[in-house]
């Protein structure tokens, strides 16, 4: 298992590498020039030059891409052309927001997701499961955007009951250690921002969770049907075990496999829907910061996310591939 | 006990919930003597040095922690003494002197004296300062350029000369060359004053994020910037003006126009800007929800080239001008908080000409305009706008297609096209559009910062007008900039209008007033022409 991860980890350079090379080439080939941008509608031509000799941005191709990389190797991602800021710095402010939220909404997508799964194979064709796969299929199909405005407008403004927007009430003050608002509550016994933390999650997560949570369910369901139909579960149910066992003793672990798959590919899903979800309810995370970064041709902050994003796609699968493992004493990584 | 392990799933499902009634609880209101104002814009600030910056957003945070010398008067672009007690100008403009005021300090403790005005003027002035480590934009773009810096024919590109202290309170501006809009300038944000402690304690890094305080002498202090999420400011009670009524103001960040209304409606902030034009009135019917509208002090206008045909023939552009309803597109597309433009300066700024009209909507005359100017029917072009809303165009893309609906009714085939901003403004300099979008929002009241800045350098970004009106207009400019005293400027830019106005090298669209929705309980809050850099919230106060 061991030499199995290492010799994962290993691969993970020549994949940066490729994806900083594409990510640098096409950040190029893209029309509009980040020193304009910069100097925006008042920018005189000795301003615009001025910005492209700060910044590089002046030099051959190979020159700016070499001169990137040699930072990168230590562990400079470059500063943001617009606000000069390190790129470290403002993911190590902004990815909390994002991993906090991508995790309450797997969160809620799994702990809906996966029992409407299960009693809906369990109780194939009843009047649950024909209602659960109709809520999924509306969970699909329902726009990000859409959904996470009408939840706001419902609970928000409507009823009062939720907050609509951020993290945080701004009269609770909250000392922060990591940025992750939940952790810090409790690393510093501060019960009123972890309730209101909380609080602040609930429409947000929702939102976010709802496509993962209609996709978990769809597959639960039919990884459990396809298990079910096997011959060493009707073996079980003939030697007589209670059927809640048979069900998640029996043929849950074994309809694992293709659900944990899921989960991971849930991760890209959850950040690309974040754009949106932060957009709609401030949340301050990397997802918008992204988008208006790529807008704005922040070339550092773009090439510094997108290595970035790889690498915690790669460390994702890395876990999901070793998590198959755990569920299936059959695969064993040598 | 609790060996069955339904028991413990009902616990913990019992537990769970509880958890989350709790968390429904009403929040814990804050202490009755803690007032904030929360105000929710669409974007983080960039920085908090106001000499660095040019984006609203940093510069509405930057406005309550810093003072000028002088400053905008509440509501109005007339200016009025700040840190400075008064000034004189020497007859030919070229020596501005400022007395100080004597009792004033810096948030960190550092005292205010001439020694710090010119400290922060040579910060940006001279790059050979050690502290002269940003682009100052702003002081390049108002002031010329740096220190040192001269032309083709040597001359210095900056109007400044030089900025010495001749007392303990007393600050002397030598200029290279007489400039009327000087005072004005001053007043602006990129003339802040920062604490000389703090900006050498920070070095590049001064006010550049969290870790970093900004330190100025305004009636708010700064406390915390959490990254796309909210800056605080808490009220600084030894404050040598008006004392802020609220405790705290707290700038959130919301990006959607949408989401931050909802916020409004939910009273999670007190006021906003930049609401969708559609919740303007939704606003004005809550009770709940107040519409301030800022005086307009912007011009939404149509570029043309009019270095190539068809545009190079004036009666071709009036054409153009005489096929769009103006009233229509303002009644319908500005939410009710336009009116039409016939000229750069808007009327609330001094040097708005109002002898000029707008030719109103002939689209018959417009059409035998076309015929005679030899302009085949259906003739096609490229019409550029711009993808995101600014100020002067609320809603671009629908502005763009009754526009191009009006010049389809008189016989022109426009054909709509955009691209992302940043590329937009690529290609508008490099003079790849025939006609486009622009619009222009003033930044220091004076009607010479929305005309030279378009008419006196004719390039490809600016239409390249440089045919006879064109140096007549720039000449009256010239003349009109290089004065001091308002009322012998002022005819000079009624002048350069009306050959604008002749020659409709611009076609001229609307001036949007600006709307700002507040909850019905907010007062004190006075909008100004110029927008966040001079709107200032220690008068503001919330009424329960």
């Amino acid at each position: 298992m061991t030499s199995y991860i290492i010799r994962r980890l290993l691969s993970l350079i020549p994949t940066l590498l490729g994806v900083s090379i594409i990510v640098f080439l096409f950040l190029r080939m893209i029309p509009g020039d980040p020193a304009l941008a910069l100097a925006g509608e008042h920018a005189t031509d000795a301003n615009v030059e001025r910005i492209r000799e700060e910044f590089g941005l002046n030099k051959p191709l190979y020159e700016q891409y070499l001169t990137y990389m040699g930072k990168v190797l230590r562990g400079d991602l470059g500063r943001s052309v617009f606000n000069k800021r390190y790129v470290t710095d403002e993911l190590r402010a902004r990815f909390p927001a994002t991993l906090e939220l991508s995790a309450c909404a797997l969160m809620v997508a799994m702990i809906v997701g996966l029992p409407a799964g299960i009693i809906s194979a369990t109780k194939r064709n009843s009047i649950f499961d024909n209602a659960a796969m109709v809520g999924s299929l509306l969970g699909i199909s329902m726009p990000i955007f859409w959904l996470g405005l009408m939840l706001n407008w419902f609970f928000a403004v409507r009823l009062g009951w939720l907050p609509s927007v951020t993290r945080l009430d701004s009269s609770i003050e909250l000392h922060r250690i990591t940025n992750l608002i939940i952790v810090d509550s409790l690393l510093t016994g501060n019960a009123e921002a972890l309730l209101n933390g909380i609080k602040h999650l609930i429409l947000p997560s929702v939102a976010l969770g709802t496509i993962p949570m209609a996709i978990i369910a769809r597959m639960t369901r039919s990884a459990m049907l396809e298990v079910l139909e096997q011959d060493y579960v009707r073996t079980a149910r003939a030697k007589g075990l209670a059927e809640r066992v048979v069900t998640f003793k029996h043929a849950l672990k074994n309809a694992m496999l293709p659900v944990i798959t899921i989960l991971g590919l849930q991760v890209g899903l959850l950040l690309s829907g974040a754009v949106l979800t932060e957009t709609i309810f401030a949340w301050p995370g990397i997802g918008r910061w992204l988008y208006l970064s790529i807008l704005a041709r922040d070339y550092p902050i773009v090439q510094g996310m997108a290595l970035f994003i790889t690498f915690l796609f790669l460390m994702v699968n890395l876990l999901v591939d070793l998590s198959y493992a755990l569920v299936d004493p059959r695969i064993r990584y040598g | 006990m609790f060996k069955n392990t339904k028991a413990w799933s009902m616990l913990i499902v019992v537990g769970v919930l509880l958890g989350l009634v709790a968390s429904c609880a009403p929040a814990t209101p804050p202490p009755a003597e803690v007032v904030d104002f929360v105000f929710a814009q669409g974007a983080d600030a960039t920085k908090l040095d106001p000499t660095d910056v040019t984006d609203g957003e940093s510069i509405r945070v930057t406005t309550q922690i810093y003072n000028g010398l002088v400053r905008f008067k509440p509501g109005e672009t007339l200016v009025e003494p700040d840190l400075a007690t008064d000034w004189t100008t020497s007859d030919d403009g070229l020596i501005w002197d400022f007395n100080l005021r004597q009792d004033v300090k810096f948030h960190d403790g550092t005292p205010f004296n001439a020694e710090a005005v010119v400290y922060n003027m040579m910060r940006q002035f001279d790059p050979e300062h050690p502290e002269h480590l940003g682009t100052f934009e702003y002081w390049e773009y108002m002031f010329g350029g740096f220190k040192g810096v001269v032309d083709d024919a040597g001359n210095p590109t900056s109007i400044v000369a030089n900025v010495e202290a001749t007392g303990e309170y007393s600050v002397r501006f030598t200029m290279n060359r007489p400039l009327g809009p000087f005072i004005q300038d001053m007043a602006m944000f990129y003339a802040f004053m920062i604490s000389p402690t703090a900006a050498k304690a920070q070095g590049e890094n001064y006010a550049a994020g969290p870790d970093y305080p900004a330190v100025g002498t305004g009636p708010f202090k700064f406390v915390e910037w959490v990254e796309g999420d909210h800056i605080t400011l808490e009220r600084y009670d030894d404050y040598y003006g008006e004392v802020a009524k609220v405790n705290r103001v707290i700038i959130r960040i919301i990006p959607d126009n949408a989401a931050r209304y909802l916020a409004l409606q939910a009273g999670d902030i007190d006021g906003m800007g930049f609401p969708n034009p559609d919740d303007v009135p939704n606003c004005e019917a809550d009770p709940n929800c107040q519409v301030l509208l800022r005086p307009a002090n912007t011009t939404a206008f149509m570029m043309i080239m009019t270095d190539r045909a068809p545009w190079d023939d004036p009666n071709v552009r009036l054409a153009l001008s005489l096929a769009i309803d103006r009233q229509a597109i303002v009644d319908n597309l500005y939410g009710g908080n336009g009116e039409v433009a016939a000229q750069f300066v808007p009327p609330a700024i001094w040097g708005h000409n109002p002898d000029i009209q707008d030719f109103g909507y002939d689209p018959d005359e417009a059409r035998r305009l076309l015929q005679e100017a030899g302009v085949e029917e259906g003739f096609t072009f490229d019409f550029w706008y711009m993808p995101n809303p600014r100020p002067y165009y609320p809603v671009p893309q629908d502005i763009a297609s009754a526009i191009a609906s009006y010049w389809a009714d008189v016989g022109l085939n426009p054909q709509l096209k955009t691209e992302d901003w940043s590329t937009y403004l690529d290609d508008r300099a490099a003079g790849k559009f025939d006609i486009w979008m622009l619009g222009w929002t003033g930044d220091n009241g004076d009607p010479d910062n929305f005309f030279c800045y378009f008419v006196c350098i004719p390039d490809p970004k600016e239409g390249n007008w440089n045919n006879e009106k064109a140096q007549e207009a720039i000449d009256l400019l010239l003349e009109g900039q290089a004065l001091s005293d308002q009322a012998e400027r002022e005819p000079f830019y009624f002048q350069a209008a009306e050959i604008v106005h002749e020659d409709n090298p611009r076609l001229f669209i609307a001036h949007a007033k600006v709307p700002l929705l507040l909850s019905a309980a907010v007062k004190g809050y006075v909008a100004h022409p110029l927008g966040e850099s001079a709107e200032y919230f220690n008068t503001v106060y919330l009424e329960q």
